[in-house]
C-alpha cells in the first residue's frame, strides 16, 4: 500500500495532526490506532478541565477527544483501529499487523504521535513484598472509569503526578479512603489547580520529601512504611511512620514510548526522551515528523494539538514540496531550564516562532530571558515549576547568522 | 478581618489568590485575570464544582458530568445517586441522564454509549 502521510497513533497528538495536514492540502491521509477506538488516554479522562486554553471552555477527556474524530470524519480521514505498527524505517516504510495479517505502508512522510506511557520506576527501589494491591495510576484510571472496578479501598499515592491527584480524587468520589499522597521533591510535579481540588477538597494530606520505603503484606497489600528524605533523597532515620493501607498507586512520571523511533534510527534527546526535531517538528530523518507526548510529555492536551497542528502543516509542505529550511540554529537551555523543545529553530523563519522549555525547580519571581545574537527579551513572572510547560515567542528575522538561540530562567532582581 | 491564601483552579495558569474577608465584603488579590476574583468570592460563599464520574451501564461505563457547578457540599450526595443508577440502552454523546430537583442541574453523558458487548469503550 501507498499513501502520502500515515500517522502513528489515534491519540489527541495523531488527530489534531491528521486535521491540521488534510486543511493544509494533503487529502492521503491513514491514522493508525492500535485501540478499538481512536482518542488515546482522554477516553479514561473523565475528569474535565481539558481545553481551557485552545477552546475556552472546560471540556472532558471524552469530549475533547469527540471533537476531533468528528473533525476527523467531516474530512473523511481514514482511521485504522485494532492495527499495530510493528516497525518503521528512516526510508517511511510503516509495517503493521492487524486481523488481517501483516502489510507494510510506504508513505511520503510520517508523523509519530505514539504518546507516551507510565515510568514504572517507583515500584523497583522500594523494599518488602510485591503482594496485590500495586497500581501505576493510569491503570487505577481505566480500572475504576473504564471496568468500573475499584481497586481498594484505603490507598496510599506515591508520586504526585496530575494522574495521581486526579485518581485521589476519583477513588474518593467512588468511596475508598485515600490516606495521603508523598511526593520526594520538595513540590508536586502535578498542577497546582489539581493539588488545590483533588486533594484540598476532599482533605487529603500531600507529604513533600516523603517517600514510601516498604511495602507490608503476603497477598495482598496491608500497609506500607513512609519515610521523611533529605535533600539527597536518602530517607531520614526516625521518620518512618506506618500507614495501613491495602493499595498503593504509583504516579511517578510519564516516558514517551520511543521504539519505534529507535528501531528507525532516529536519534533522541535524552533530555526530552524524544527525537531532536526542528520548528516543523521534522525529526532528523527526512519526512518524518513527531508530536505529542512521544517528542516530550506535555501537561496539557492544548499544548498537545497545538503542536500537532505544527507537525501536520509541516509534513504537509513537505509532501507537497514547498519551501523548506535549510539552515538551523540550535537552541539552548540556559540557567535553571531543563529543555528546550524544538532543540533547532529555522534560521531564515519570516514567522514568528514558538519555544516550549520546562524550567528546572520551582521560583517565585522570576524573569525569562531569550537571547539570539543582539536580540534579547527579559519576561517577567510570578512563578514557573516544573510541571508547567513554559514558552516563548521568538520574532521573525532574529535568527539570521546567531550562533544559538539560549533561554535563561533567572531570579528577578529587587 | 480574615485572611486565606487559596488556588484558583479557573484555568491551568493557578494563580495563588490572597482573599480577605470581613463578613460583608470580600477582598481578593493575586489573580491575573477577573475569573480568579469571581471564583474566591465563591469560595468564600458557597464552593461549588463540577462534578466528572461514570455511570453504570450493561455492557460497560458511561462517563458523565454535571452540566453545572454544583455545590461542594452536595457532592457526596450526587455520588450515591450516580452509583445507583443503571442504564441499558444506547446514549448520545450529551444526553440528559438525570435531572437534580433542586437547582435544575443536570447529568450528562461526556461520550456516546452502544448498548452491545464488547463495544464498551469510552465512545
Ligand atoms: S485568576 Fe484567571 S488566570 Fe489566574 S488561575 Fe484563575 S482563571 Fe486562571
Amino acid at each position: 500500500m501507498e499513501r502520502d502521510l500515515v500517522i502513528i497513533g489515534g491519540g489527541p497528538a495523531g488527530l489534531a495532526a491528521a486535521v491540521a495536514a488534510y486543511d493544509a492540502g494533503v487529502h492521503d491521509v491513514l491514522v493508525i490506532e492500535r485501540e478499538a477506538k481512536p482518542g488515546g488516554v482522554l477516553k479514561q479522562c473523565i475528569h474535565n478541565g481539558f481545553g481551557l486554553t485552545r477552546f475556552k471552555e472546560s471540556m472532558t477527556g471524552p469530549e475533547y477527544a469527540a471533537r476531533f474524530v468528528k473533525e476527523t470524519q467531516a474530512r473523511g480521514i481514514e482511521i485504522m483501529t485494532n492495527t499495530f505498527v510493528v516497525d518503521l524505517t528512516a526510508d517511511k516504510t510503516v509495517t503493521c499487523r492487524n486481523e488481517s495479517g501483516i502489510f507494510t505502508v510506504r508513505a511520503k512522510a510520517v508523523i509519530l504521535a505514539m504518546g507516551c506511557r507510565e515510568r514504572s520506576k517507583g515500584a523497583l527501589n522500594i523494599a518488602g513484598t510485591r503482594p496485590a494491591g500495586l497500581f501505576s495510576a493510569g491503570t487505577a484510571q481505566k480500572f475504576v472509569n473504564v471496568y468500573g472496578l475499584l481497586p481498594g479501598k484505603r490507598v496510599v499515592i506515591l508520586g504526585s503526578g496530575d494522574i495521581g491527584l486526579i485518581m485521589a480524587r476519583r477513588l474518593t468520589l467512588e468511596g475508598a479512603k485515600v490516606e495521603c499522597v508523598c511526593e520526594i521533591m520538595p513540590h508536586s510535579s502535578g498542577l497546582r489547580r489539581n493539588i488545590a481540588q483533588c486533594l484540598d477538597d476532599f482533605g487529603i494530606p500531600l507529604y513533600l520529601e516523603h517517600t514510601v520505603t516498604e511495602i507490608h503484606g503476603k497477598e495482598r497489600v496491608e500497609g506500607v512504611t513512609i519515610m521523611r528524605v533529605d535533600e539527597q533523597k536518602q530517607p531520614v532515620e526516625g521518620t518512618e511512620r506506618y500507614v495501613p493501607c491495602d493499595t498503593v498507586l504509583f504516579s511517578v512520571g510519564l516516558i514517551p514510548e520511543n521504539e519505534l523511533t529507535k528501531r528507525a534510527g532516529i536519534a533522541l534527546d535524552p533530555r526530552t526522551k524524544g527525537a531532536f526535531v526542528d520548528g516543523s517538528r521534522e525529526t532528523q530523518a527526512e519526512g518524518i515528523f513527531a508530536c505529542g507526548n512521544v517528542l516530550h510529555v506535555h501537561d496539557l492536551v492544548d499544548f498537545v494539538s497545538e503542536e500537532a497542528e505544527i507537525a501536520g502543516i509541516g509534513a504537509a509542505e513537505y509532501i507537497r514540496g514547498g519551501q523548506r529550511a535549510k539552515e538551523y540554529v540550535p537552541a539552548a537551555a540556559g540557567e535553571n531550564v531543563t529543555y528546550v523543545l524544538p532543540q533547532r529553530v529555522d534560521a531564515s523563519a519570516q514567522r514568528v516562532q514558538k519555544i516550549y522549555f520546562r524550567v528546572r525547580s520551582v521560583m517565585r519571581n522570576a524573569v525569562i530571558k531569550v537571547q539570539a545574537g543582539a536580540y534579547e527579551k527579559r519576561i517577567r513572572k510570578p512563578a514557573v515549576a516544573p510541571g508547567e510547560m513554559e514558552h516563548i515567542l521568538l520574532p521573525a528575522g532574529v535568527c539570521g547568522g546567531v550562533k544559538e538561540v539560549r533561554i535563561d530562567v533567572l531570579a528577578a532582581e529587587e | 478581618m480574615e485572611e486565606k491564601k487559596m488556588i484558583c483552579i479557573e484555568c491551568p495558569r493557578g494563580c495563588e489568590l490572597t482573599v480577605r474577608t470581613d463578613g460583608k465584603s470580600v477582598d481578593v488579590s493575586g489573580n491575573f485575570c477577573p475569573r480568579g476574583k469571581k471564583y474566591a468570592q465563591a469560595e468564600v460563599v458557597c464552593p461549588r464544582r463540577i462534578l466528572t464520574s461514570t455511570v453504570r451501564a450493561r455492557y460497560g461505563m458511561i462517563p458523565v458530568r454535571t452540566d453545572g457547578e454544583i455545590k461542594k457540599s452536595e457532592i457526596f450526595r450526587w455520588m450515591e445517586r450516580i452509583r445507583a443508577m443503571r442504564i441499558d440502552r444506547d446514549v448520545k454523546q450529551g444526553e440528559v441522564l438525570l435531572t437534580d430537583d433542586d437547582e435544575g442541574i443536570r447529568l450528562i453523558a461526556t461520550a456516546s454509549y452502544r448498548n452491545e458487548e464488547g463495544d464498551n469503550a469510552a465512545f
